[in-house]
């Protein structure tokens, strides 16, 4: 198996090295990856501030995300994030529907205190995410038609070997222009950079210690740094199932009230 | 003994304009109050009715508000009708003053305004130390809340449908004050429900196991109360404070589903306000409040049958006052800073307030000016203004889009 | 022992004629405790209305009834104009051991609210009286000096300077008063600031009622400020019987019978 996996490897890079490989090819390998139809988990979401105040200091949530994604039909995926713990926080849970064109993703966030079901307006979109460095437009999974992509070149990120791809999204919109980390060997998304309107860099998502579960490729680290105020957010897998058969209902408003 | 009739009131239209995009803020509105009383020898007749009108819909509904008899016996006074009752000691927010619910499209204004009249027979008997009041409403009554508010962001989309009524709909509450020394001091107690609902089952349907349907009922809440009200100086301290005890009731409901979850809260908390007042030379009035709220202590839990089952299938939702200041869900911990005053031989006058929230960062301020150039007219000009911490789920937030400026003609009559 | 307040003013009486005695010899002390010491009616019932003038001859009307019993101890005011004031009640209650008791009735709050009775300097009802210029003065805490006697549109006046002493929280230098000879009332009263420079001046109208000289009228003219204020009585009624019991919070809430 590793030997068959090496040269298939093997080949493949000499190939790379041959052809002119594109943004596109690269992008559409990453999304020949295995993905499942729904995936549910828990995780664990270290705030970690950089302020002076609030110097080295954490703050610890739990949350619990339930996925599903589409093969056909007007919707990509849909996702349903609520957070467990802490208390002050515990039901707040965010529903998000990810459309495959360019309208306007539906999300909804529900506010247990206040029984309020609120939509979230796309000026909102880039406000953070109950003070994490995501804001809610990272959690919209973004179609690949709505980019242009571009092979910038190569680079190592923590061992492993990279390809550099730029996507630029090719109607005017608030997710500007991204760098991925590709790597080489399973097509895996390592690292983003976001750069904001001065094309300068706003904020790096690092992905970390991938886990193959089954024939699925699960991420169970991921960091979001941000570089203009130092603070971070990691995001770490607790446990994680898939392909359960959740039902639609589960990613509707109703089931977003519940407790 | 001649009978008096008086009548006095109000016509007070206004526009509210969002700063953010100067688009406008459709809320209802009172277009008109009216006050009117007839007296004869020891009883009155009072009425108090309001013309709510909105805006965008053009559309105005009649409100009886008040309708009451006054009787006044050398002993003290009763009352009976439908009527607004105002405890305690503080100015504008008051944990103790429960007898009536809220109306929370007014809950920015200031008096009785803010409360919904109902029915009540309350009588106070007064001796030259004390006195003491006894009121008792016969119906349960609850908030007027603005669901589905587009224009108000705190107000909870769709009314739910409510499934438990209150068990127990009579409401008692008792009022003791007297004096010691330079000092005014009060006793209360409330015995009533809820007046907004809370979370009483959550059933899941036998077929589907998606299917969720969450009731929601009237929790039962007895209330303890005190403030006082003292000299310092040239300082006027109020004080006013609350301990309530909130219990979901066991449910009396024989035809309860397969699959039903019962949630018990069996919950302490309390309410304060501090306040500090001073009057400087010119007559400007300014005070200060500390206000807070926390849960002292708490049980909830879920019940399937009677028994109780491991949270970790059902989530323990978070407590939620349904009986209080409705500025207890701004924040846990705030300070509240107003001051008032007049120029011009009472032609103007002009209001500010500032609420802090300690908590997390969160503000709102608000600034008025009454402008009246000829006798009983008024024009009104001001300003309320939020700021949030950010996160969408804090009130403070939520409430930016509600930032305003409002012009407004007062007549008085 | 505490300032004391009134709402309204001080009533004067006469019950006794002084003879020619009272020309000779008497000190500016002498005269005030005379003045202080005219019998008072036991009850007082009236209805006043006050009209404050800016300096640009602009007016504002205010109208109050009132009752009050032992010398203005207890006092109730009900303020029917402006309308926005309609309804709003003021209950005054002095006591020798203890702080003054101030409550008030808001209409619009539904709500008795007791508030301190400690005012000073500040004004009555955005007029040019201040409560202290409403407030009783106690004998023992001013300085008197007579001057010259004068004579003011026929009466025959004595002319007592009265100094605020440093047992009084005052924020005034002085006061000048004309005190009609054979009435004892006070008809004019000239007011000055810390500074000695003139700042009211006061003249008063009387009216006899039963055996009493009671206030009718009062013009307050601010000279620093170009501002009056005019007081008048248009209702009063002496010694009707008002019960003490009428003195207490509920009542209020109701204009009297």
């Amino acid at each position: 198996m590793r030997l068959k996996t090496f040269l298939t490897s093997f080949f493949i890079s000499i190939s790379i090295g041959f052809a002119q490989i594109s943004g596109e090819d690269v992008i559409a390998k990453m999304m020949e990856n295995p993905s499942p139809s729904d995936i549910k988990m828990n995780f664990k979401m270290t705030l970690f501030s950089n302020s002076k105040e609030k110097k080295n200091k954490k703050h610890f949530r739990l949350m619990e995300q339930i996925e599903k994604r589409y093969q056909d039909g007007e919707f990509k995926s849909k996702l349903l994030l609520r957070f467990i713990e802490p208390k002050e926080v515990r039901g707040l849970s965010l529903l998000n529907w990810s459309r495959i064109d360019q309208k306007n993703d539906d999300q909804w966030l529900y506010i247990p205190k206040l029984r309020k079901v609120k939509r979230i307006r796309p000026t909102e979109k880039s406000r953070k995410f109950q003070g994490t460095e995501f804001t809610y437009a990272d959690f919209i999974n973004r179609d690949i038609k709505l980019d242009k992509y571009t092979l910038l070149g190569e680079d190592v990120f923590k061992g492993n070997q990279c390809f550099l791809v730029e996507a630029r999204s090719i109607k005017p919109s608030s997710f500007g222009v991204r760098i991925f980390w590709i790597d080489k060997t399973y097509y895996l998304l390592r690292k983003i950079q976001y750069l904001n309107e001065d094309q300068e860099n706003a904020k790096i998502l690092e992905i970390f210690d991938y886990v193959k579960n089954n024939q699925y490729w699960t991420p169970t680290k991921k960091i979001m740094k941000n570089l203009l105020n130092g603070n971070s957010t990691e995001m770490k897998v607790i446990d994680i199932e898939y392909d359960q058969g959740l039902k639609d209902e589960f990613f509707s408003e109703k089931y977003l009230r519940r407790f | 003994m001649q009978a008096q009739i008086s009548v006095s009131g109000e016509i007070n239209p206004y526009v509210m304009t969002r700063t953010t995009n100067s688009s406008q803020i459709n809320l209802p509105f009172r277009l008109l109050s009216l006050d009117m009383g007839y007296s004869f020898e020891q009883f009155d007749l009072k009425t108090n009715t309001a013309i709510e009108h909105r805006i965008k819909t053009n559309k105005s509904q009649y409100d009886l508000r008040e309708l009451y008899f006054a009787f006044y016996p050398e002993w003290g006074e009763v009352k009976l009708g439908k009527q607004i009752h105002s405890w305690g000691a503080a100015d504008a927010i008051n944990p103790t003053n429960n007898l009536n619910p809220y109306d929370y499209y007014y809950m920015f204004k200031v008096g009785a305004g803010t409360k919904v009249g109902v029915l009540s027979l309350s009588s106070t008997y007064y001796s030259d130390s004390f006195q003491i009041e006894i009121i008792v409403n016969p119906y349960f009554n609850k908030n007027r809340i603005p669901y589905d508010e587009d224009d108000f962001p705190l107000a909870p989309d769709n009314e739910p449908a409510i499934r438990y009524s209150p068990n127990e709909e009579v409401e008692v509450g008792l009022k003791l004050q007297t004096s010691l020394t330079n000092s005014d001091i009060s006793l209360y107690f409330f015995s009533g429900n809820d007046r907004s609902p809370s979370l009483y089952t959550g059933i899941i349907s036998a077929e589907s196991s998606t299917d969720l349907t969450m009731d929601l009922g009237y929790r039962k809440t007895t209330m303890l109360g005190s403030d006082f009200v003292t000299f310092v100086g040239d300082f006027t301290v109020r004080a006013e404070g609350a301990i309530y005890n909130t219990k979901t009731p066991s449910i009396k409901d024989n035809g309860l589903e397969n699959n039903y979850f019962e949630l018990r809260e069996d919950v302490l908390y309390s309410q304060y306000v501090l306040q500090l007042e001073y009057t400087t030379q010119n007559d400007l009035m300014l005070s200060g409040q500390y206000i807070g709220s926390s849960i002292i202590a708490e049980d909830i839990k879920w019940l399937k049958s009677g028994n109780e089952i491991s949270s970790s299938s059902m989530v323990i939702p978070e407590f939620s006052p349904g009986m209080g200041t409705p500025f207890a869900m701004f924040s846990d911990k705030a300070l509240l800073i107003s001051s008032s005053g007049v120029l011009m031989d009472d032609q103007i006058d002009i209001q500010g307030s500032v609420m802090l929230n300690l908590e997390n960062s969160g503000s709102f301020l608000s600034f008025g000016v009454g402008y009246s150039p000829v006798l009983n007219w008024k024009l009104e000009l001001a300003t309320t203004q939020f700021s949030g911490n950010g996160k969408l789920q804090d009130p403070f937030t939520l409430m930016e889009e509600f930032s305003h400026v409002r012009i407004g003609l007062l007549y008085n009559f | 022992m505490d300032k004391k307040y009134s709402v309204h003013f001080r009533t004067n009486t006469l019950a006794i004629f002084f003879s020619a005695s009272l020309a000779y010899g008497q000190t500016g002390r002498e005269i005030a405790i005379m003045v202080d010491e005219l019998p008072s009616p036991i009850d007082l019932s009236n209805e006043s209305t006050m009209v404050l003038t800016n300096s640009k001859g602009k007016s504002r009307t205010n109208k109050m009834i009132s009752k009050s019993v032992d010398g203005n101890k207890k006092q109730i005011t009900w303020f029917i104009e402006p309308r926005d004031d309609r309804g709003v009640a003021f209950l005054k209650i002095e006591h020798d051991d203890k702080d003054d008791e101030m409550r008030m009735w808001l209409p619009d709050f539904k709500k008795i609210r007791r508030i301190s009775s400690k005012r000073r300097g500040d004004s009555f009802m955005a007029s040019d009286l201040s409560y202290e210029d409403l407030a009783s003065r106690e004998i023992d805490k001013y300085i008197y000096k007579r001057k010259d006697d004068a004579n003011i549109d026929g009466v025959d006046c004595f002319v007592v300077e009265v100094r605020p002493s440093d047992k009084v929280d005052s924020s005034y230098l002085k006061h000048l008063s004309w005190i009609n000879k054979s009435t004892l009332s006070v008809v004019k009263e000239e007011s000055y600031d810390k500074r000695g420079e003139l700042l009211k001046v006061k003249n008063f109208t009387h009216k006899k009622i039963k055996d009493y000289y009671i206030m009718s009228e009062i013009y307050v003219e601010n000279v620093q400020k170009n501002h009056s204020t005019k007081l008048t009585i248009d209702k009063m009624e002496v010694d009707l019987g008002v019960k003490a019991s009428l003195f207490q919070e509920k009542n209020l809430k109701r204009l009297p019978r």
